[in-house]
């Protein structure tokens, strides 16, 4: 018997034997969605769609919620910020509900306020790219802000926020100025390690000088 | 002190400009050679960029997940904070409420999961494996096990029948239990070459008595595996006089040499003996040549 099709025929000697490997494991998927790979980028928008169609978001686009969650984890996984802490579906679901949050919160406050749509602006605005990063920054910073203790916040608002010296940060709290570096020291090494928590792998850029 | 030691402290101070002239160009030279105080510094920059005042407009996003499922991993100050924020908030509350309603993770999959034995383990570590909960749930099996074995219907070490039956077909006896006997082998039924349903009839050693008792159930039941075939409920206006219950069953439902069983369960609320399966027995159908019986073989 000749084989006519290049499919699997069991017991037919001669045939081609053409499997078709769907990704099964964790890494798997991963490897896979990072490389663009048709199965696996259906198995981690299964797994978005399982949050924003699941829960009682009411989004108004939830194709679009679950298309900005996949490019989402697409940013994170090629920036190679994503570093297995957890496996990767749990990091996927995670990132797919932070992000319902986000939006589920925009869509609230625009449905409250009735906000006009803004014109596009001209060419000097960021572009898209751009403008994403700069919202994953902030929500970065507002995450590691929030996450600090009340000591910390205290020595950011004088420090980074006021632009205060040590001097001036050791005469408001009572302290010397030495012991205001030393403790601002801590806050800054205390804020990196938060920040090495943030989807999966720090967002701030080093590198950069003033 | 090191040089990194002594320079790190500077380094917030060197990103809001605010170091003078010596202490500025140490941090400078240092900052030349030291890969860590650069990505130091990188940070500090990043946090004088945005006033406090405008990250903290909502709880963010990831930070309520962590409260919501990993809580004592945060500050108490942060705890504290967010709780605050929540009740002043109804769009994070209700936000909230959505994800505590979501499925877990292992529901949503599509497609295969990670492993069955992975699964297990996930499941284990999260539950039994930590320490309270593997002690209650040790104290809850030496509670249910003796329970189980005296009050489970039909259980494993429960008797195969609490009664006595024969079952008859077409007036010869195909099987009997007897009760508190271990559960005999299959008997084997012959199958009617012309497809017609056999009926077969279950002559009972239950009580006259209980069976005028109109609260009680004895639910038929025809299963093979997880399958169940025939679900009948009876009363005990269905017996005859002698206890006797019939039960048509359909060949064509049926395969060939395959182990099906045949019980009733008797229900009754408030009855000790409530869901308990009173008699059970396998039975299989076979062909008409396979159980020929020699005397009918010879010519």
């Amino acid at each position: 018997m000749s084989c006519a099709i290049p499919l699997r025929l069991p017991g037919v000697p001669g045939c081609p034997t053409i499997r078709v490997v769907e990704p099964a494991t964790d890494s798997e998927i991963l490897d896979g969605f990072a490389a663009g790979d048709g199965g696996a980028f259906r198995h981690v928008q299964g797994w978005v769609e399982g949050v924003v169609r699941v829960g009682r978001w009411n989004f108004e686009d939830p194709e679009g919620v679950v298309q900005e969650v996949l490019l989402k984890l697409l940013r994170i996984v090629r920036s190679g910020r994503y570093r297995g802490q957890s496996s990767f579906k749990t990091f996927a679901f995670s990132v797919a509900r932070h992000t319902s949050i986000d939006i589920y919160r925009r869509q609230r406050l625009h449905t409250k306020i009735h906000a006009p749509e803004q014109p596009e602006a001209p060419s000097p605005e960021p572009d898209a790219g751009e403008r994403v990063e700069q919202r994953e920054r902030l929500e970065c910073l507002s995450y590691i802000f929030q996450r600090l203790p009340d000591d910390c916040r205290r020595l950011w608002s004088f420090v980074y926020g006021e632009g205060l010296s040590a001097a001036e940060v050791g005469r408001r709290l009572g302290i010397t100025p030495g012991n205001v570096r030393v403790r601002t020291h801590r806050c800054l090494q205390k804020a990196r390690d938060i920040a090495t928590g943030f989807h999966g792998g720090p967002l701030l850029n080093p590198g950069a000088g003033p | 002190m090191s040089g990194r030691d002594a320079i790190a402290p500077l380094i917030p101070f060197y990103a809001n400009g605010t170091l003078d002239e010596t202490e500025r160009s140490r941090v400078e030279a240092h900052l030349a050679g030291c890969e860590s105080c650069r990505a130091l510094l990188a940070h500090a920059l990043a946090f004088g960029e945005t006033a406090p005042d405008a990250l903290e407009e909502h709880v963010q996003s990831q930070l309520l997940l962590e409260y919501l499922e990993a809580r004592e991993t945060l500050e108490p100050d942060a705890v504290r904070r967010i709780e605050g924020h929540l009740g002043s908030c109804e769009v994070c509350r209700d936000a909230l409420a959505i994800v505590k309603e979501l499925p877990g993770e292992r529901a949503e999959a599509p497609g295969r999961s990670p492993g069955v034995l992975a699964g297990l383990w996930e499941l284990l570590a999260g539950s039994v494996l930590r320490p309270a909960p593997a002690l209650a749930y040790l104290l809850l099996l030496l509670l249910a096990y003796p329970a189980y074995r005296f009050l489970a219907p039909g259980g494993p070490e429960a008797p195969a029948s609490v009664l006595g039956v024969t079952a008859t077909l077409r007036g010869e006896t195909v099987f009997r239990a007897d009760p508190g006997e271990p559960a005999p082998p299959a008997a084997s039924l012959t199958r009617p070459p012309d497809g017609a349903p056999l009926l077969l009839e279950l002559a009972t050693d239950i009580d006259a008595g209980d069976l005028r008792d109109t609260d009680a159930t004895f639910l038929v039941e025809l299963t093979h595996g997880e399958r169940t075939l025939i679900e009948q409920p009876r009363r005990g206006a269905d017996f005859d006089d002698g206890a006797t219950l019939r039960v048509v069953i359909y060949p064509d439902r049926l395969e060939p040499d395959t182990d099906y069983t045949l019980s009733i369960r008797f229900h009754k609320p408030g009855d000790p003996l409530d869901g308990r399966v009173l008699f059970r027995h396998a039975f299989r159908l076979v062909d008409q040549a396979a159980t020929r019986s020699p005397a009918a073989a010879r010519p």
